[in-house]
């Protein structure tokens, strides 16, 4: 009845009559729970400090009647339980169900202990108050509606301030197992970890319970969990994140501790491995999640922070970007952490699995202060899409805060003779009600958020949160623990979608009766794949029931594969019908290995037993300069250059050094090995940082000379040409190249004027101390070994060029130049063939392609006979996002005239323009301004037109750039046509390209590499780039080529191809080799 | 010894209708209430206390050269300071008002300085509210005298802008240095190194920032390192109640954060030049001088407190030496932290023993070396009042209190010390404010 009302309103209004859930009212459903906190000057965040975190819900069927029920915890309140009746009504059992908690409760989870079939309920709990009401509750299900508490007696009830726990068998060894997630009370800021990351706290520090017989005992320190005592542990999954058949686990930390990676060692043991998996982890980690994003067949990973989505709230959050400070944590052990969501993208590489991080891309980066994560397919159209609980009740983060209303007040009260009155404060802070996230899931591991479109458009501060098929329809509804606001219930409307779904339910055996841990992969006709493993534990202080459901979308008939946590037994089951309750049953699972068809990868990493070059980057600092950069300009080499030196027909290269380090000439000795051939020339040149480097016959002399840019963004511009004996061995002359003094962006050399020699493009990157104002660059041509600036107009300040490459664009028979760089367009200049050679009228910037280029390969990518370009790009992975109505900007002047350049940075955050630079950072740089914007507040709602006045603005340097993707640019007659890259090639600044057919299929394929480490602290390092392979096709259009072993996961700069080998420069890094199969 | 504001308001007015002089005085005590706008506005805005320095500097000097005339007695530092070239003069034969003139003075220069000018304004305004200008001067003179005042206080900007502090905005941020036994960012906070490039600021009486040299501290790691060490953790193991009062007493810090639970929140203190402005303050008022005296006192002790910082700047960056903070943790106790919050710049010298001597001299000289009082600067920040014998009983305390404080080494107040003497003697001889 009520389906056929909505189909109704569906067909008369469209969708917008009816959002995908809607609210059942308390009235209706029964469940009037809320978490109430109230504070007293004994009982506020003062006293303790996770007072705000909020309580949880845990979801299963506690009465066997297949139907979930639900189970709240209330901080201070007793817990609720609620049995389902149907029909999204509940009945609260809470006072005859015999679960009784006094103290201070946080998580809740279910599992059948004792595995009689029927679930207990475990509640944690934590609090500044007597051990005896700290200790974690276990309550037995009577099978009559009663619980008995029998903690103690199993030995599962840990003192410590517990945030919540996890069943599962880590062991294999066929009984549910137990993890309890904690957290310390008291704040460290002491950074000489060694002692304090190897220490045990028994309250604050996780534990590891081992099932034996029914008893669990306390294992944590033999099975290698960290306890220390600042672990501030707020999330926990488990799943196989190696895929090794093993379950391992993800906690995540609060604070400055570090997130942990435990991966299960198959001896009773865990390993922390983070840094193995993980180029980066959230900060301030609060829940995470576990699922299968982009239907890949493998498990990924998102972990919570706080970052804001408006630009107000980041505003008054955000203080000094901390470079240094971050580099001090880098340096005392801690990893990379970074205040923002991340969303972990488990990628295969042979037999290795790691994680690309793609928070930003995905869309899914910045929901404020977040609780619970809950992957699930909430639209049923085969992708997981994503739940986030967020706000909090005080919110304290507020910089006026701290700097200046907490210290007003304090003056105020000295001045009245009395004493500051902290709680008095706490009070005035004021609470962030924000609404939940709801993500859809586009299909690609992207997501849209449509909280509002789906309904979830009401403010409240949420914390734990589960999902469930309440009522039987077939898709999942959603429970949020509320504070001081009654619990959500979701009422989920997907099957007025018309999708199809697929529930599945395990019968497990002995002592894990609901299968727990046990991966189920749903397979379809069409190529459609996902995994989902069964765990309870989901979502902040929460748990799910144990019942998997899969979206199917229109896809009617589907194979499931079940491997049972033995790690032995699998069933696969075909032709599975849908829209049922699937129940498999391990009983008539067979013990059989999975196969593995191993195909040879494309690549073969060639080991080094001593590395051929290592590129060590100086400590230069350009944010100690220039603290309004986005990021730093002295980290760009190492040059990379390739040519037969010596005359024997193999390809040899150059590789050159950061400042202080001298380059060297590596000559190819055979099968991928390189020898370094001494050079005393090089050594003087040491203080030169080279960035890039070209080699050519520049005397005409029949061999190969070495030009060799300098950068570095410091000092020491001037670029060098050395000269071949024809032996490999090189030479200096003075006077032969004339000035360069900026830093170098990119160098090539070609023959402009149709002479027979070669003669140079040298583009400079930055001015150096004066980001964005274009530096000056330089055409040289050659006259008989002897360089003469040539430089026409329109080539002395084009931009910041970061890449040139040559090509004959316009097929007139003389060689055009394609530039590129950060706020430039891809410019082709049409080359004259003599003086002046370029000129700005014969230019063309083609449209809408302003960016942060990186690098730019001519080749005629279609086959047409036209050179096309192919250019790398900052790409999505990114904060700023920019598109022609939404472009980054940097506007630029000496806005406090002191005789430096003031760079505003400023991005579009929902709609609008802002200012990249905290309060903190542009008082930095431009003390005065204090008295513009006297407070955070002041600042929060800033645009750059309120930092310049009218006459610095008509007098500034104003640049923009509207595209950031990486693509090709297709040489048209009539103009060139952008064919941006798929999504996996936006996931990293890509800065280099390299053209070559890698699986002989006679098409031209392309490998990226790239990443950034030296950005911002606040944005912190790119790395998702681990070396991608996009194999060229008939159409000219590019697939991803996965699990190639081209594995470049490091700062990459530049590729070459020697032969069938491809050499990496890695940045402050060695180079890699690797051989073509 | 304490007056409440309003008993003291009341006194002044009875003494003002008996005595000419007593005007002079009432004059005086409204120098302190400008000053303290000056303070009040540093405080919100967090300015270090170099930036502090500065600005009590160059207003105080230009309320002193506004106002001298009031007592002929007393010459210009025009010729005495470096850079400072002639003043405008009044117009002779007309009548000014000599306190007007030199408020309008300070204003215009403090206005300039200060960061948060509509703060500074709402102080200015609540300081001066019950000066009584308006009734005892007529608006001709009124106008004349803020007209001087403002001319003079433009003239002392235009000199202050050529002191360097704009170029060394502009300078690169600090490098901690990866040499052990040098400054390291230190807890809670790890900021970063203030004012490295101090030692270019233009000196006012100095001829270089290195005038006056103090002996390098110890090696790190030496025998004689490892007692200093030791030293600062067993003076905090045994340090006794007044010894923690002596160390918050003088602690000056502009911002220190405190961390309850999981809220965190900043204390704001005067800044060590400031605590001895306010010692000026108590001077002045307790020995009742009139206005002239007392702003050549005001002045000729921002004077120095300006040398010294820059002085004692110029080796704290060259020295570039470790705090004791993250020496015991290295070395000793990994979780030892100090009483006080450790500043964020490099240790040798101690900028308050530089400070709290150069002060003293100047201040000993005006007013001797007997000179009891009780000093209620930090009153107004939490902390109890403390008496004292002498200005050189007050800066040795000062000094020490860093120890007690566990941020830093007795060398470093030791030599510290000497060399504020130096700064101060030097100071106080070459300036010659009355005949």
């Amino acid at each position: 009845m009520r389906t056929g009302f909505l189909l109704l309103l569906v067909s008369c209004f469209g969708a917008q009559a009816q959002p995908l859930f809607t609210l059942v009212p308390g009235k209706q459903s029964g469940i009037k729970f809320q978490n109430s906190i109230s504070e007293s000057p004994g009982q506020n965040v003062l006293a303790y400090e996770y007072f705000y975190n909020g309580g949880g819900v845990a979801a299963g069927d506690l009465n066997n009647d297949g139907l979930p029920d639900l189970v709240f915890t209330a901080n201070i309140d007793q817990p609720k339980i609620y049995l389902n009746k149907g029909h999204l009504s509940f009945e609260d059992i809470s006072s005859s169900s015999k679960i009784k908690a006094a103290g201070w409760k946080t998580g809740v989870t279910m599992a059948d202990v004792n595995a009689d079939g029927w679930l207990d309920v475990y509640i944690c709990r934590s609090g500044n108050g007597e051990e005896a009401e700290r200790r974690n509750l276990l309550f037995i299900n009577q099978h009559d509606g009663t619980f008995k508490e029998m903690g103690a007696a199993y030995g599962v009830d840990d003192k410590g301030q517990s945030t919540q726990a996890v069943f599962f068998d880590y062991d294999r060894d066929g009984d549910l197992d137990l993890f309890v997630l904690n957290h310390s009370i008291k704040r460290y800021r002491n950074f000489d970890v060694a002692w304090m990351k190897s220490a045990r706290d028994s309250l604050a520090g996780d534990k590891l319970f081992r099932n034996d017989n029914g008893h669990y005992s306390d294992v944590s320190a033999d099975a290698g969990i960290i306890g220390n005592p600042i672990c501030f542990g707020l999330g926990v999954s488990v799943a196989d994140f190696n895929r090794d058949g093993w379950p391992d686990m993800y906690v995540s930390n609060d604070y400055d501790e570090d997130d942990y990676l435990y991966i299960n060692q198959h001896d009773g043991t865990f390993k922390e491995s983070a840094s193995n998996f993980l180029g980066h982890t959230s900060k301030f980690s609060m829940g995470c999640d576990a699922g299968d994003v982009n239907n890949d067949g493998m498990t990924d990973l998102i972990t919570l922070d706080m970052l804001p989505e408006d630009n107000r709230r980041q505003k008054l959050l955000k203080g000094p970007d901390g470079y240094d400070f971050f580099q001090m944590l880098i340096s005392h052990g801690y990893y990379y952490q970074y205040m923002r969501n991340m969303l972990h993208v488990a990628t295969q590489q042979g037999a290795n699995v790691e994680f690309q991080e793609l928070g930003q891309l995905a869309g899914i980066s910045n929901t404020d202060w977040s609780w619970s994560a809950l992957f699930g397919d909430y639209d049923l159209d085969g992708s997981q899409d994503l739940f986030i609980s967020n706000g909090y009740m005080r919110d304290y983060t507020n910089l006026d805060y701290l700097k200046y209303i907490v210290p007003e007040e304090i003056k105020k009260a000295r001045a009245a003779g009395t004493q500051p009155d902290l709680y008095s404060m706490v009070l005035k802070m004021p609470s962030s009600d924000v609404k939940n996230y709801l993500f859809h899931n586009k299909g690609d591991g992207s997501f849209d958020n449509t909280s509002k479109e789906w309904g979830m458009d009401i403010s409240s501060l949420s914390h734990g949160a589960a999902y469930a098929d309440l009522d039987g329809d077939g898709d999942l509804d959603l429970v949020v623990n509320n504070t001081n606001k009654t619990a959500f219930v979701w009422e989920n409307h997907a099957e007025t979608l018309k999708h199809n779904f697929l529930k599945v339910r395990l019968k497990g055996s002995g002592g894990n009766t609901f299968g727990i841990g046990a991966k189920v992969l749903v397979t379809a006709a069409d190529g459609f794949k996902q995994i989902q493993e069964m765990e309870l534990t989901h979502g902040f202080q929460s748990a799910s029931e144990p019942c998997l459901l899969f979206g199917l979308g229109k896809r009617s008939d589907v194979d499931v594969f079940v491997q049972w946590p033995d790690g032995k037994k699998t069933q696969l089951l075909t032709k599975v019908a849908v829209n049922q309750t699937l129940v498999v049953d391990m009983a008539a699972a067979q013990e059989k290995t999975q196969e593995h068809s191993m195909t040879a990868p494309l690549f073969t990493e060639l080991v080094q037993e001593k590395p051929v070059f290592t590129h060590i980057e100086d400590d230069y600092n350009d944010f100690k300069r220039e603290p309004l950069l986005p990021h730093q300009f002295s980290r760009n080499g190492p040059a990379l250059a390739a040519a037969d030196v010596n005359g024997d027909g193999l390809v040899d290269f150059f590789a050159g050094g950061a400042k202080g380090e001298p380059g060297g000439i590596f000559v190819n000795t055979g099968d991928g090995k390189f020898a370094e051939l001494e050079q005393e020339v090089f050594g003087p040149d040491a203080s030169f940082e080279s960035t890039d480097a070209v080699f050519g016959d520049f005397d005409s002399d029949g061999d190969m000379d070495l030009y060799v840019m300098n950068g570095g963004n410091e000092s020491n511009f001037q670029d060098h040409i050395y000269w071949n004996d024809g032996k490999g061995h090189f030479s200096y002359k003075e006077n032969v190249l004339p000035e360069t003094s900026y830093t170098g962006g990119s160098v090539v050399a070609f023959d402009m004027d149709g002479d027979g020699d070669l003669d140079i493009f040298r583009g400079s990157q930055v001015s150096t101390g004066a980001y964005p104002i274009a530096p000056r660059s330089y055409l040289f041509e050659n006259d008989h070994g002897v360089f003469k600036d040539v430089t026409p107009p329109a080539l002395k300040t084009p931009g910041m060029i970061a890449t040139a490459a040559v090509g004959d664009m316009n097929k007139d028979g003389v060689l055009d130049l394609v530039i590129a760089g950060e706020y430039m367009p891809v410019t082709i200049l049409y080359g004259k063939g003599k003086a002046p050679y370029f000129e700005t009228a014969a230019s063309k910037a083609i449209a809408h392609s302003s960016g942060w280029w990186s690098r730019i390969v001519i080749t005629d990518a279609d086959g047409d006979g036209r050179p096309d370009i192919i250019a790398g790009n900052h790409g999505l992975n990114s904060q700023i996002k920019p598109s022609a109505a939404e472009p980054v900007t940097v506007d630029a002047a000496d806005l406090d005239n002191n005789g430096t350049i003031d760079a505003i940075t400023s991005y579009f955050i929902q709609g609008k323009s802002y200012p990249m630079l905290s309060r903190d950072e542009l008082l930095d740089q431009l003390p005065s301004f204090k008295t513009k914007f006297p407070s955070y507040k002041a600042y929060a709602d800033a645009t750059v037109k309120d930092i310049f006045n009218d006459d610095q603005w008509q007098k500034a340097t104003h640049l923009s750039a509207e595209e950031f993707r990486s693509g090709l640019f297709l040489n048209h007659d009539t103009g060139f046509a952008f064919l941006p890259f798929g999504i996996e090639a936006q996931a990293f600044p890509v800065r280099d390209i390299l053209v070559t057919d890698v699986n002989h299929d006679g098409i031209a394929d392309l490998l990226l590499t790239g990443n950034n480490y030296a950005v911002r602290a606040e944005w912190g390092r790119y790395d998702a780039g681990k070396g991608l392979v996009l194999a060229g096709t008939k159409q000219h259009t590019y697939t991803t080529l996965l699990n190639t072993s081209f594995h470049t996961a490091k700062d990459a700069r530049r590729m070459l191809k020697t032969g069938n080998y491809i050499i990496v420069g890695n940045n402050n890094d060695a180079l890699q080799f690797f051989k073509i199969n | 010894m304490r007056y409440s504001f309003l008993r003291l308001i009341k006194l002044l007015c009875l003494l003002l209708l008996l005595n000419g002089a007593r005007a002079q005085y009432k004059d005086a005590a409204m120098v302190g209430k400008c000053m303290q706008a000056l303070t009040d506005v540093m405080i919100h805005d967090i300015s270090s206390p170099l930036i502090a320095s500065r600005d009590y500097a160059y207003s105080m000097i230009a309320f002193y050269e506004a106002a001298r005339f009031a007592d002929p007695a007393y010459h210009s530092y025009a010729g005495q300071l470096n850079g400072l070239q002639s003043l405008p003069l009044p117009e002779a034969g007309l009548k000014y008002d000599w306190q007007t003139a030199g408020m309008a003075a300070f204003h215009t220069v403090a206005t300039a300085l200060v960061f948060s000018k509509d703060i500074f304004e709402q102080e200015w305004i609540k300081q001066t509210k019950n000066s009584n200008q308006k009734s005892r001067v007529d608006i001709a003179v009124r106008n004349r005298s803020e007209a001087f005042g403002k001319a003079i206080g433009e003239k002392i900007m235009d000199w202050a802008k050529a002191d360097n502090y704009g170029r060394t905005r502009t300078l690169p941020r600090f490098t901690p240095s990866k040499e052990p036994g040098t400054w390291q960012q230190t807890a809670p906070d790890y900021m970063e190194a203030i004012e490295p490039y101090w030692n270019q600021i233009r000196p006012m009486v100095l001829t270089k920032p290195d005038q006056f040299e103090i002996p390098a501290p110890v090696a790190y790691k030496s025998p004689a390192f490892m007692e200093a060490c030791k030293e600062v953790y067993n003076t905090k193991k045994s340090l006794t109640k007044d010894q923690t009062w002596i160390a918050n007493f003088w602690d000056c810090n502009p911002f220190a954060t405190r961390t309850v639970g999981h809220l965190m929140y900043s204390i704001k203190k005067i800044s060590p030049g400031g605590h001895w402005m306010g010692i000026t303050r108590v001077a002045v008022t307790t020995s009742k001088q009139p206005l002239v005296p007392a702003l050549a006192a005001y002045s000729m002790v921002s004077v120095a407190l300006f040398d010294a910082f820059i002085a004692c700047w110029d080796i704290k960056y060259k020295v570039n030496y470790i705090r004791p903070v993250t020496a015991i943790q290295t070395l000793m106790e990994p979780n030892w932290d100090p009483i006080l919050q450790t500043p964020p710049f490099p240790e040798y010298p101690s900028g308050h023993s530089v400070i709290s001597n150069a002060s003293a001299v100047v201040l000993t000289g005006l007013f001797g070396d007997k000179f009891a009082y009780l000093d209620n600067v930090e009153k107004p920040y939490g902390v109890e009042n403390r008496p004292y014998s002498s200005f050189y009983d007050a800066a040795n305390e000062a000094a020490i209190s860093r120890l007690y404080g566990g941020i830093h080494f007795r060398e470093a107040i030791d030599n510290g010390s000497t060399l504020g003497r130096k700064i101060g003697a030097y100071v106080f001889e070459r300036v010659k404010l009355k005949n």
